[in-house]
């Protein structure tokens, strides 16, 4: 990666597949899990982050790079002079865009942002599933998460008439 | 568990009833259920003129696969919404996650117990207390279903949301039949009934529809008496 200017200090994180990211540390400390190894000083040198992989963890990367407070994001539009609303619109239209990937790469985001404790990105994640599958029937909802169902008959039945309210 | 506890300065205070007793659907809402084509989000258009439509909106403009979204605000994207071409891909093995997922389901009547159809998973996850407070915590504020109306013969319930499919119809909730009744509290989504033909006190959850019944202590018998419902945890 590009080298930073001087005063910003930079966390490197490394994948299980061999990668190196170079991150400033207020992009990184955007991760709980990564800020609370780095207060514990357990962060001198790379960061090893298990069971994410390149892919996974660059595109986490670009999401904490969009959402670190301030300044020092990337693009035009962390600047003084954008009001803080449109900030939020522009911050609100870009994980819209982010979050177009195919739902294995959803799944996997939201296993990183769970691990890496980042909550807008697993607000984000998460909600976008919920929201994909609200409106299916249940039937679409195993398909879609490919659960099975393990009721037998009789409970299901049992199951329907203890909340026989909810489906009238 | 629901239980009663005698009001304070209850002395005097008869039909203390409100006309409007008011029902969350705080704690009650995540109960098992399942349903052949059940959504998680009813699709029963019951607006002002209180027809019931069932709608399957297939022509939804935004999804062009397959649309079902009912939600304008939904904003699923082109890509992430494809239930049909797509090969399904499963959830990481790990409650954890599919935890964090459940708690963002909508905060409605319905959506607990219809998921908690979904699978024997989805229902223990659903209906695990821990769960279920992150869940309320997550969502800040129950939404207000309606209230009962204490009319000289009847109680109905009149429902104040809207619009569709959160709006639930009247008579769906009842607190039961009574010759002579009156309203005495309502409180984490119970409503105390006190029924004078068989002089008890009645705790009715409209909700699950379940009635615990209590008989009124001799000592209270002689003289009226104000009473609360409180339960030992909201969630």
């Amino acid at each position: 990666m590009a080298t930073r200017e001087a005063g910003k200090k930079m966390i490197m994180l490394k994948s299980p597949d061999g990668m190196e990211f170079e991150v400033e540390e207020a992009v990184a400390m955007e991760s709980q899990t990564i800020r609370k190894m780095i207060e514990d000083d357990c962060a001198d040198t790379a960061i090893l982050i298990p069971n994410i992989n390149s892919k996974i963890l660059s595109r986490v990367i670009e999401y904490c790079n969009k959402h670190v407070p301030t300044t020092g994001a990337t693009g035009a539009a962390a600047s003084d002079t954008v009001a803080p609303a449109a900030l939020a619109e522009d911050l609100k239209i870009w994980d819209a865009e982010f979050i177009k990937v195919n739902r294995a790469t959803r799944f996997d985001l939201i296993q990183a942002a769970s691990y890496l404790n980042i909550k807008g990105l697993l607000d984000l994640t998460s909600q976008t599933t919920i929201d994909t599958i609200s409106d299916n029937s249940l039937e679409e909802i195993r398909s879609f998460l490919s659960t099975k169902n393990d009721y037998l008959p009789e409970e299901e039945q049992t199951i329907r008439r203890e909340n026989q309210w909810a489906f009238q | 568990m629901s239980h009663l506890q005698r009001g304070e300065g209850g002395a005097g205070r008869r039909c203390t009833a409100r006309l409007r007793y008011q029902i969350h659907a705080s704690d009650e809402g995540s109960g098992p259920a399942r349903s052949r084509t059940t959504r998680l989000r009813p699709q029963i258009n019951t607006h002002e003129d209180g027809a019931g439509v069932t709608c399957n909106r297939r022509s939804g403009k935004r999804h062009h696969r397959r649309g079902k979204g009912l939600r304008p605000q939904n904003h699923a994207s082109e890509e992430g919404d494809d239930t049909s071409l797509e090969p399904p891909a499963s959830l990481p093995d790990s409650e954890d996650m599919l935890r964090e997922i459940l708690l963002r389901l909508p905060l409605d009547l319905y959506s607990l117990p219809r998921a908690s159809a979904v699978c024997k998973q989805w229902r223990g996850i659903l209906a695990d207390p821990k769960f279920l407070r992150r869940f309320y915590t997550h969502h800040r504020k129950p939404p207000l279903l309606g209230f009962f109306h204490c009319g000289s013969t009847q109680t109905p319930f009149m429902p104040v949301l809207a619009p569709a499919p959160d709006r639930i119809t009247p008579g769906r909730f009842s607190l039961g039949h009574y010759s002579n009744r009156i309203l005495i509290d309502s409180r984490h989504g119970r409503v105390l009934v006190k029924d004078l033909q068989h002089q008890e006190v009645v705790v009715c959850d409209p909700i699950t529809s379940k009635h615990h019944r209590v008989p009124i202590p001799p000592e209270f018998n002689e003289c009226f008496f104000n009473a609360t419902v409180l339960c030992a945890a909201s969630n």
